[in-house]
């Protein structure tokens, strides 16, 4: 930055940790604080087999039911207790946080390549193609989306896989709609219409002058869709329908505590309440995105 | 190629547009362009003159290739499109466009927005790729450095230089220039009219220029064709439309024209406000409505076209040899 008349790219945004310190990021406070909290749900997943301090399938029946540490019979052994098959309980919650994050990633890729291609279809060429598209839309909207869920894992069996496909076959519609809205907007822009002289194909239109333009927007979605995912997943698997046991997913875990509800709550409200710290960090994340990228936002 | 084809020509081009005015009442039709016919050749600077509304752009947009005609054909170089190889014509026809805001791409560096013509037509080689761009990014007056900017570093006079370099990077023949200067700052206008005149020369360009703002034209053009409602209303060479205008529309368009004596004050348009809809254009001529000399015939019935050597009128005032002198005097003391 010393030679401004060389250089002169004023705050040129040339490499992606350029743009991610000099902008609105840092400074804002619901992106400091869930990107914060999403940070240490992911290093407590990613390395939940290097940190976790028991095998969170190893049964010990003379130990089950052990209170966390700063209770009284609580111990530095099984820092957060042990369930009801003397499984440990902070092992389990962190190997329950990489299912909770896989579902959630996993999902809103799927939704959103789905849900954003229908959108950028349907906006860019219009007319039929979008009455087409915003008709399923409007469909999918009418179909309640645990209710169907529940019904195909329990067609089909459940499984991390089923999960992940029925959830991301769900999800998609918010996807669709923004991507739709966006595009209307800048289908007109000359840039589409120049692309167009030149004799660019629709699709290369779209991959590479639309798209990029969109993408802002599909990210906040994808972070608001990863949040939904999460909370659909652990409400399936309280259901018994969802991942199966005895993969830790949080879902099952408060299944599995609810019978003990009344003397030991611990064993719901430790999983409920990382489920809360997880989707919250998400959202946080979420609006925060959204308010920097928006051109009317805030900070 | 030979020369004495016409590089473009239009026969009887219209444009009609369906507004939706309500699920159960019929569309209406707006005649943006009605059955304008022409020829531009080559080296020509044909300038469209007309004021909002009246279809300039929607025929600009035809030449581009960007909009169907409803009816009539345009043929590039002597023959319609169905003919031809369709990367001919995007190869030989680039247009500039009015907001040099909205024609660049705000997520691509200039470098790829200035080379991606190049790279649609198949030069693949990246080496040969930067050469040209920075060649091009040179003629028309961008520094180098700003090969990897992006579009909000740059000023609006630098941005129309990148889509005009966007423009000539396939060296086409025909420029459809779409009022390149008016989004631009007064001071950044000539120079970037300038460059326009420049390119031509060294590029030997023949240019469609869209605008309203006659001084431009009168500066630039060596052909102009004044447009109201949609048609053609006078076509003729520049100097003798601004010596001698005779449709009484071409009149008050030049009569409108400011000049930077602020004693002369506001010049006075025998006009009227109200321009008639599109939607609903009036009977007979479309001008008659706000038209100072209309006589009997003129709501009756749609002027014939008169042809007087390369000079083009629509105007019954002239037709059928009644070209009356006192209206003619008249005109030229305008």
């Amino acid at each position: 930055m010393t030679d401004q008349t060389a250089g002169s790219n004023r705050g040129a945004p040339r490499t992606w940790w350029g743009v991610f310190s000099r902008s609105k990021f840092l400074s804002h406070r619901g992106v400091v604080f869930g990107g914060t909290m999403l940070v240490i749900v992911l290093a407590a997943a990613l390395l939940a087999p290097v940190l976790a301090p028991h095998d969170p399938y190893q049964q010990a029946l003379l130990n089950r039911l052990k209170p966390p540490f700063w209770m009284e019979g609580g111990s530095w052994t099984y820092p957060l207790g042990t369930d009801h098959l003397g499984r440990d309980y902070l092992s389990r919650l962190m190997f329950g946080a990489q299912i909770s994050i896989l579902i959630g990633l996993a999902t809103a890729i799927i939704s959103g390549v789905l849900g954003t291609s229908m959108g950028l279809a349907a906006g860019y060429f219009g007319g039929r193609v979008d009455a087409v598209i915003m008709f399923i839309v409007t469909v999918k909207l009418s179909i309640p989306t645990i209710l169907v869920a529940l019904a195909v894992v329990q067609l089909v069996g459940g499984s991390l896989q089923i999960v992940i496909l029925v959830l991301g076959l769900l999800l998609w519609h918010q996807f669709a709609v923004v991507a739709r809205a966006v595009t209307m907007q800048i289908r007109d822009m000359d840039y589409i219409t120049s692309a167009r002289m030149v004799g660019c194909s629709s699709l290369r239109i779209l991959a590479t002058e639309v798209l990029p333009n969109v993408l802002n927007q599909i990210i906040v979605v994808l972070t608001l869709t990863m949040a939904s995912a999460i909370v659909i997943e652990a409400s399936l698997s309280f259901l018994g329908v969802g991942v199966q046991p005895p993969l830790p997913s949080w879902g099952i875990m408060i299944a599995e505590g609810k019978e003990h509800i009344f003397f030991r709550p611990w064993l719901v409200m430790i999983p409920g309440f990382a489920l809360l710290f997880l989707v919250l960090s998400i959202n946080l994340l979420g609006d925060g995105l959204r308010d920097i990228t928006s051109p009317q936002g805030r900070g | 190629m030979t020369s004495s084809r016409p590089l473009l020509e239009l026969r009887d081009v219209s444009r009609d547009f369906y507004i939706k005015t309500g699920i159960f009442s019929p569309n209406k039709i707006l005649r943006a362009v009605r059955s304008v016919s022409m020829t531009i050749e080559r080296g020509d600077v044909l300038a469209i003159v007309g004021e909002s509304g009246c279809g300039k752009t929607t025929l600009a947009r035809m030449l581009m290739n960007v909009l169907e005609p409803t009816s009539g054909e345009i043929l590039y170089d002597g023959r319609p499109d169905n003919e031809r190889p369709p990367e001919e014509r995007s190869r030989k026809l680039q247009a500039i466009f009015q907001d040099p805001y909205s024609s660049l791409n705000p997520r691509k560096t200039i470098s790829s927005i200035i080379s991606l013509p190049l790279r649609i037509h198949g030069v693949r080689d990246s080496a040969s790729v930067r050469r040209e761009t920075l060649k091009i990014m040179d003629k028309v007056g961008l520094p180098a450095r700003l090969y990897d900017n992006y579009p909000n570093q740059l000023s609006g006079g630098q941005r129309q230089r990148v889509a005009i370099a966007r423009a000539l990077i396939l060296k086409p023949e025909i420029v459809i220039c779409d009022e390149p200067t008016s989004a631009l700052d007064v001071s950044v206008q000539s120079q970037i009219l300038n460059l326009l005149m420049d390119m031509r020369q060294e590029f030997n360009l023949t240019y469609v220029l869209i605008s309203h703002n006659l001084g431009v034209v009168e500066h630039l053009a060596n052909k102009v064709a004044v447009m109201y409602l949609g048609r053609i209303v006078e076509m003729a060479d520049c100097e003798t439309l601004f010596a001698d205008p005779l449709h009484p529309y071409t009149q008050a368009l030049l009569a409108s024209i400011m000049t930077p004596d602020p004693d002369l004050g506001i010049p006075v348009v025998e006009l009227g406000v109200a321009f008639p809809s599109a939607l609903n254009p009036p009977d007979g001529c479309a001008f008659h409505p706000r038209c100072s000399k209309r006589i009997p015939i003129c709501n009756l019935k749609q002027p014939d076209i008169i042809l007087e050597g390369e000079r083009k009128l629509e105007c019954h005032l002239f037709g059928n040899g009644q070209c009356d002198e006192g209206t003619r005097s008249k005109s030229s003391s305008v």
